[in-house]
């Protein structure tokens, strides 16, 4: 109670709502920008923290976390181009729905499943974080190899009309992130005796190739398949905003994603993106036949936005318990703990419990912030749906050559960008899916090294993945998901 | 039609104006570096690019910018932080090699880089004969560490429980320090032993708290959290000293149970060579009265950092004796 107590005078004061806002703001704004991830954000804004305390300093950062998770939809729904990772299962509904003429509609059902799964997620940290840190103990390379494999199933229910075309695009995206220094070797893959790529092909320069350039280049060649590029037709007034109807019709599937998006976050080196799909795939999964996934459907945007968010302030969870980062995002922060005096790790709590409470409730404040500065914020960026489509096509050029060049300060990424942009429109024209090869880049390297650490564990027996709970527990549930899957009739159409 | 070609020749002069700002960066230098006939003390002066191995929010990365805003605050200059990660550093140089010689572009990279790195990777041919070492940010021993749990409290008890099982030790990547020095130990000691590898010694260390590897390496200051909560034990030392800096543990050299392997922990700040002694000795100079301020104080506080203070010349002369020890690893063990 004493460090209760303690931590809301360190965290009550107007310096640190402020810093809290000014967070969320630069968020909201590199997130929404695609390829300048919140990463970045809280890189660039690092320093500025040097002098603050480490109370509104930490609140700062964190702001700029959650905002950026929320900044990456709009670009998704918009635009058709995830601003960030975690936002890629969000355009699959997102920008259908804004082709409709409801751009707003989707960005608040983002806004609200954003602040929903942010809550779950910082209500999580707050109180269950000894809990929660234990399943990232307990989860070895057989539970990562078999979440993997769980994720990748995925890419049967994403494939659209063809399953083998989604298998190939997914094998591509493999193919793609095994490049680089091998991590269980040593040795090097398909680099071609570049340095540059020896730290791998970088994901965002990917995702803005295979997302914004390919459909830019349609644009260009006035053939937009489906529809990718048509002019969107906003309605406006208040019938364009999500009814209270909605949102609770919507709310079960927030709450069923945010708890899975705070439990995915929990574990270290999964990510938002993970959460995001597993949470859309598992919406699809229990849609009703009257809800058209792929199409613009609400559900399909609050899943992945509830679970991307909730992977937010969980992923601090091992973080702050044990001194693993989950994501990058959680190592750029343990940076900034560090330099604040804070160790983080086993002995954090008992250390430095005030202003680690003081975050940790801040970071539900955060939360509200977040949708406020959202509610008044959407209108602005809406109005990027009235810029013609020709200028709009040269300034998202312009947007992803920037921010696949503010990636790593080399052309080499914009380089990618544009190469993975050739390739995607290729395969759109042969109609292979995207989606798979985002899901194979995420999830291909976690599988392999995984694999591969679980047989060195086990000498070789493959039994080691049925006689952990966990790992056959994923394994089962990948075999139900795909029979499942074979008996539905239902389809996404992607995108 | 003509809002189309307008748009795709924006997007192909954006194209080129992003790969001529690269490009166009080696040649902008603020101050010339080679002229070699500096004989005034040097005063650190103009724009600073420092470019770090490492990701955001490491070690590396957090002296790196104490180091920055260490000559922002003392010489009012601009010194910006680029992570490069990759390969040991090799990527952050590749692109500090781009530029002019010049005291203003500079690298933070690890000992790795010219000693294991090339002998893994053959397209990495860093030599340190094309750099000028300015001096050392951190040195740090490396660490073997047991659960607490496990039952083991010494070498010998490890030494025991490999005789009857395969020992499974957490470590980066193969070529990177904490994976070398446990093979050539386990190696040393005739030991049956398999590494479980991953991006980070955090996560070797949660591998050994969950019983998945039985021991792990790490740098001394990081495994100090765990040491400190009880969930870890530390059993040697990859050092010549005994390391004493843990709250009850006096931690015995490697070297004293029998196997000849010291290898330590190096992060320090390079530039290209044909930069003058003097600027690189002069900006360490700067570096190291930085040390003795108040904020320096402060912030290395705050960040547990004990800086190192090995000057260039020392310096080089340390990374080559060990990379002549990796070398013997290697050619052994790899």
């Amino acid at each position: 109670m004493d460090v209760l107590v303690s931590a809301l005078g360190h965290l009550l004061t107007l310096q640190n709502f402020i810093l809290m806002n000014v967070g969320v703001f630069v968020g909201i704004i590199f997130g929404a920008i695609p390829g300048m991830s919140g990463n970045l954000g809280i890189t660039v804004f690092l320093p500025f923290t040097f002098q603050m305390g480490a109370v509104p300093a930490l609140l700062m950062l964190c702001g700029i976390f959650f905002g950026s998770n929320f900044g990456g939809s709009i670009s998704a729904i918009l635009i058709n181009t995830p601003g960030t990772n975690g936002a890629c299962a969000t355009l699959l509904d997102g920008f259908p729905m804004a082709k409709k003429g409801h751009p707003l509609k989707a960005l608040d059902m983002a806004l609200i499943a954003s602040t929903f799964g942010g809550l779950i997620s910082a209500l999580s940290l707050l109180l269950f974080s000894p809990q929660i840190s234990k399943i990232a103990l307990n989860f070895g390379a057989p539970e990562y190899f078999a979440l993997a494999l769980f994720g990748l199933s995925i890419i049967a229910s994403v494939s659209g009309d063809s399953i083998l075309k989604g298998l190939v695009s997914g094998a591509i995206g493999m193919i793609v992130a095994s490049v680089g220094i091998d991590s269980i070797s040593g040795l090097t893959r398909f680099t071609f005796g570049k340095v540059k790529m020896y730290n791998g092909i970088k994901m965002i320069a990917v995702l803005l190739g295979v997302y914004a350039i390919a459909q830019l280049i349609g644009r260009v060649n006035g053939n937009d398949k489906g529809g990718q590029a048509s002019s969107l037709v906003v309605e406006k007034g208040k019938k364009d905003r999500v009814t209270l109807a909605e949102v609770k019709s919507t709310a079960p599937v927030m709450l069923k994603s945010s708890v899975i998006g705070s439990i995915i976050g929990a574990i270290p080196g999964t990510g938002s993106a993970i959460a995001a799909y597993i949470a859309y795939n598992e919406a699809k999964r229990t849609a009703k036949p009257e809800e058209h996934f792929g199409e613009g459907e609400l559900r399909g945007i609050a899943a992945p936005e509830s679970a991307n968010n909730g992977a937010t302030a969980s992923c601090l969870i091992p973080l702050l318990t044990l001194g693993i980062p989950g994501d990058a995002v959680a190592a750029t922060l343990m940076g900034a703990f560090t330099m604040h005096g804070l160790v983080v790790g086993p002995k954090l709590f008992q250390d430095s419990g005030p202003i680690i409470y003081a975050m940790m409730i801040g970071c539900v404040i955060a939360q509200l912030f977040m949708y406020t500065q959202g509610r008044y914020l959407m209108p602005v960026f809406v109005k990027i749906t009235h810029i013609p489509q020709d200028l709009l096509t040269a300034l998202l050029m312009v947007i992803c050559c920037a921010g696949a060049f503010a990636i790593a300060n080399t052309v080499f990424d914009v380089h990618v960008m544009l190469l993975f942009g050739v390739i995607a429109y290729v395969m759109s024209k042969f109609d292979f899916p995207a989606v798979p090869i985002v899901l194979g880049m995420v999830l291909g390297p976690i599988a392999e090294s995984n694999l591969r650490n679980a047989l060195t564990m086990s000498n070789g027996s493959w039994s080691i993945f049925i006689k952990r709970p966990i790992c056959l527990g994923f394994i089962i549930l990948t075999f139900v998901f795909i029979i499942l899957l074979k008996h539905s009739t239902k389809k996404i159409v992607p995108n | 039609m003509k809002k189309k070609m307008l748009a795709a020749f924006m997007a192909v002069a954006m194209v080129f104006s992003i790969t001529a700002c690269q490009n166009s960066a080696g040649t902008s230098n603020n101050n010339s570096g080679n002229s070699g006939q500096q004989k005034e003390a040097y005063v650190p002066k103009g724009d600073f690019n420092i470019r770090v191995f490492a990701a955001a929010g490491g070690v590396a990365d957090s002296i790196t910018r104490i180091a920055a805003k260490g000559l922002q605050e003392d010489y009012g200059v601009t010194a910006v932080v680029s992570n490069l990660t990759g390969a040991s550093g090799a990527v952050a140089v590749a692109d500090l090699d781009s530029y002019k010689p010049s005291i203003n572009e500079l690298a933070v990279v690890s000992m790795s880089l010219f000693t294991m790195a090339p002998l893994m990777n053959p397209d990495i041919k860093a030599s340190l004969d094309n750099y000028e070492i300015v001096g050392s940010l951190i040195r740090d021993d490396f660490v073997l560490l047991v659960s607490s749990k496990s039952g083991i409290k010494n070498w010998d008890d490890l030494v025991a429980y490999g005789k009857n099982n395969q020992i499974i030790y957490g470590s980066n990547t193969p070529g990177g320090f904490t994976h070398v020095v446990q093979v050539a130990l386990f190696g040393e000691a005739g030991l049956n032993a398999q590494a479980l590898t991953s991006d980070g010694s955090n996560k070797d260390i949660l591998a050994v708290m969950s019983g998945d590897a039985i021991c792990a390496t790490a740098t001394a200051t990081l495994a100090k959290t765990y040491i400190d909560s009880g969930e870890v034990i530390p059993i040697a030392v990859f050092s010549d000293k005994n390391y004493t800096g843990y709250n009850g543990f006096d931690v015995p050299t490697v070297k004293s149970l029998g196997y000849d392997i010291t290898l330590p922990s190096y992060n320090f700040l390079i530039s290209r060579a044909g930069v003058s002694k003097e600027e690189a000795s002069g900006l360490y100079k700067a570096l190291l009265s930085y040390r003795e301020t108040d904020s320096f104080k402060t912030q290395a506080t705050n960040a547990n950092y004990i800086p190192d203070n090995t000057d260039g010349e020392t310096l080089r002369k340390e990374i080559e004796h060990y990379a002549e020890v990796c070398k013997d690893i290697y050619d052994k063990y790899y």
